[in-house]
């Protein structure tokens, strides 16, 4: 069974390192990926983690003030 | 293989510790890819590199990471930060040792009626007297530009106590560390500086390309350049987001590898320990030059007032030949003449009289040995041109 995906996009690639970065602090599974067209065109990587992790991941980016574009839950379509 | 002695670190550090080739090595070799733009492995491998070493500069002088930019030079640094603050009819206070990275577009800016200037003469030992700033502010100056270490006489200036009689009166602080990042401590809002500028080839240790400044979060700048960021690509206008706002054009990797792996090095010694160890170094260099006849030292021949750089002169011999002989016979590199700051040798009365000074300038990977070897060859060349002068 494929989790559910959700991903984070944002402005600025120093936000998706700064968000990629916490997450492997904090020992949740995310990785970049190409930002998905659908999605924003913003910024050219987006966070991929299991969308389980959601509320968790987005506490420690407001906490450490990364700025975030979008939130978006993909299902299992990864 | 001639023994060389490398006395010219504040132009650029030479040798770098291990950990700086290796990285740029790595980087060149295993990731070479563009930061911030691709979305694939070693797009965001280069992408950590580069946010490790903005981390370990915010770590370094107290800054928020996102407010640090990197620039290939402290001097574009600076015209990014004079040029991108003032206004038509601001004033700008500055002191008689700067740089000519500061100078040059100051005066530009002079010259084209754009600011005011007021130079504020420092002491023959090219120090800025607060006292002096407070008697030079006036009610429209916006910006004070201070070198936090002379590149001549690398002597420390009381930036704290200037910062604040400029905070007092609305000011913003603008600090060229090019000559004290990583030999001096610097933390910028304990030391109420608005707007720091460093060189990553100096006491950073990173290669040359390496720079960068820092600004608070009250401070808005116009970019000096523009172009493409990676981000907001839609648009034809450039972003305002931190820090791609000011970092358009591909960043320099492999540079940015090694100045991070440079500044780990100064964080593994501690910034407070490379002082002193430098202060040891300076005093030996200041007690070399006072045995030697005909030597005189410009600037405070203090180590507690100064960095590891020491300008002098010796009697009746032009300051090239002096650093040519020092080169050619004994392998000991200095710096001869101006260097780049005509301003501070008005200052120090070395201009004219003597056509510059031979400058010293020490790394915390150089030696009490080396600095011995140093003292023997200058008395041994100042013998022989007194020898000349009795002839």
């Amino acid at each position: 069974v494929v989790p559910d995906t959700s991903i984070i996009t944002f402005f600025t690639t120093h936000s998706a390192l700064c968000a990629e970065k916490a997450a492997g602090q904090a020992s949740i599974p995310a990785r970049l990926i190409p930002t998905p067209r659908a999605y924003s065109v913003d910024c050219t990587v987006a966070l991929s983690f299991p969308s389980s992790h959601r509320e968790q991941l987005l506490a420690i980016l407001s906490t450490q003030d990364i700025e975030i574009n979008g939130v978006h839950d993909l299902g299992s379509k990864m | 293989m001639t023994r060389i002695v490398y006395f010219d670190n504040a132009a650029t550090s030479h040798p770098k510790p291990e950990g700086v080739y290796a990285a740029v090595d790595r980087f060149q070799r295993e990731i070479g890819a563009s930061p911030g733009r691709s979305g694939h492995r070693l797009g965001i491998a280069a992408g950590h590199v580069v946010l490790d070493t903005r981390d370990r500069l915010a770590h370094l002088f107290n800054a928020p990471p996102v407010r640090v930019i990197f620039t290939p030079s402290c001097t574009e640094a600076l015209n990014l930060a004079i040029k991108g603050l003032l206004h038509p009819g601001d004033h700008v206070l500055t002191s008689s040792v700067e740089h000519n990275s500061v100078m040059r577009p100051l005066r530009r800016l002079e010259r084209e009626a754009v600011i005011e200037l007021t130079v504020v003469p420092c002491t023959s030992h090219g120090w800025l007297d607060p006292s002096d700033v407070q008697r030079s502010m006036r009610p429209g100056t916006r910006l004070i530009v201070l070198t936090h270490a002379s590149n001549v006489t690398g002597t420390i200036q009381p930036v704290a106590d200037i910062a604040r009689i400029g905070k007092a009166q609305g000011a913003r602080i603008l600090v060229d560390a090019a000559q004290s990042a990583g030999t001096v401590p610097i933390d910028m809002p304990r030391m109420g500086v608005d707007l720091l500028a460093f060189s990553g080839h100096k006491g950073l240790f990173g290669p040359q390309g390496t720079g960068g400044l820092i600004f608070g979060s009250d401070v808005e700048l116009t970019p000096l350049v523009e172009g493409g960021t990676g981000s907001r690509s839609q648009y034809e206008d450039q972003p305002a987001d931190l820090p791609d706002r000011y970092e358009s054009g591909t960043l320099n990797g492999p540079g940015i590898a090694g100045l991070g792996a440079g500044i780990a090095y100064v964080q593994q010694l501690g910034v407070q320990s490379i002082q002193e160890r430098l202060r040891e170094l300076t005093a030996l260099i200041l007690r070399e030059l006072s045995q030697t006849p005909g030597v005189t030292v410009y600037g405070p021949g203090d180590p507690a007032k100064q960095t590891a750089v020491v300008s002098f002169t010796v009697e009746s011999m032009d300051t090239a030949r002096v650093s040519t002989i020092l080169d050619e016979r004994y392998g000991i590199l200095t710096r001869a003449g101006l260097q780049c700051s005509p301003s501070a040798h008005k200052t120090l009365d070395t201009f004219h009289r003597t056509g510059g000074t031979v400058r010293v300038s020490l790394s915390v990977l150089n030696t009490h040995e080396e600095v011995c070897y140093f003292g023997e060859a200058l008395r041994e060349l100042s013998q022989a041109a007194e020898g000349d002068r009795g002839a």
